[in-house]
């Protein structure tokens, strides 16, 4: 529910991913996607528009919530399961780069505002505690898109220069 | 024959389940476990939406459609396929019918919850929000089509070009 929209998380990703390409060699396009991947990858929690918990409850028969999905925990092993998707010799470095993306989706999720002004279990399952948001913006407000979208954009143009 | 060794590939296989399990785990676990407004942790629909008077005099988030406006009552789902109307009191702006309201505020009765913040967002909002969220997956899905491919002797997806700028 409060959670900004992907466009914004991916635009994010791949800023980060463009802006480490200036500075290492290794980071080239399938790079800079995999950070791109894994700002987009704790919204998997989305699944439950589509298959509520309630439901997947119901055919199961025990208790069952998509809620890890969105937190750090749940994208260490998510990301984990991506690195393990790639060959060997790509593991470590594709687990970094999915791992920065995940980060910053969760920097921006933090930032965002919702009715109770607390935030989603960050330390889960080492503690339930919520930490205040930043309340700083709505997940359909349309100014965190135009900037990432801008800031991409610039991104782009310094990337076409200097290669 | 280092028939007890594991090769490279298997330990890939058993540390990919073991992933999934803990996964797995930890959705079953997230399940069992239920609101503390110690841990700012409040009930939403899904604890509040089938029996509300439980949670008399205390905290609640509830989201649903405005239905009325005088007073705004808004409807909220919960369960698979339940339904209840709440009446939000004190609002500090106007709602229209149809749009998506999400108020945090206290229980004073079954069907009455008083507002201490609230998101409104009005349909197009939504489907906006969801549109862009597709093009944004879309975007990735288009790239890691482009950038990487599937290694068959490996079973493992590679850059398509690894000099490739």
């Amino acid at each position: 529910m409060t959670m900004a929209d992907v466009l914004t998380h991916v635009l994010v990703g791949y800023i980060l991913g463009t802006v480490f390409s200036f500075r290492s060699e290794w980071v080239r396009a399938p790079q800079v996607t995999l950070v791109m991947l894994g700002a987009l990858s704790p919204d998997i929690v989305k699944i439950k528009l589509l298959l509520s918990a309630e439901m997947v409850e119901l055919a199961l028969g025990m208790p069952f919530s998509w809620r890890p999905l969105h937190t750090p925990t749940g994208s260490f092993l998510v990301v984990g399961l991506g690195a393990l998707l790639v060959s060997a010799e790509h593991r470590n470095r594709v687990f970094v780069l999915l791992a920065v993306g995940a980060g910053s989706h969760h920097i921006l999720d933090v930032l965002l505002i919702n009715p109770s002004g607390y935030a989603y279990p960050l330390c889960w399952p080492l503690t339930d505690y919520r930490p205040p948001r930043g309340m700083l913006y709505l997940s359909s407000d349309r100014l965190p898109v135009l900037v990432a979208g801008t800031v991409a954009a610039i991104v782009w143009k310094v990337q076409k220069k200097i290669r | 024959m280092p028939s007890l060794e594991m090769n490279g590939q298997s330990v890939r296989l058993m540390t990919f389940l073991g992933l999934v399990v803990s996964l797995v785990a930890l959705l079953l676990w997230a399940g069992t476990l239920s609101p503390n407004p110690g841990m700012n942790s409040f009930p939403g629909n899904a604890e509040a939406g089938p029996n509300p008077s439980v949670y008399l005099g205390q905290h609640v988030s509830l989201g649903g459609t405005v239905v009325s406006t005088q007073p705004v009552v808004v409807e909220i789902e919960y369960g698979v396929a339940d339904m209840r109307q709440i009446t939000f009191v004190n609002l500090d702006r106007s709602v229209s019918e149809g749009q998506q309201i999400t108020g945090f505020g206290v229980l004073t009765d079954g069907s009455t919850l008083v507002i201490e913040r609230v998101i409104v967002r009005s349909p197009w909002e939504i489907w906006y929000m969801y549109v862009i969220s597709f093009f944004g997956g879309l975007w990735v899905l288009s790239r890691i089509v482009t950038h990487w491919e599937i290694d068959r002797d490996q079973l493992a997806f590679r850059p398509r070009c690894d000099d490739d700028g």
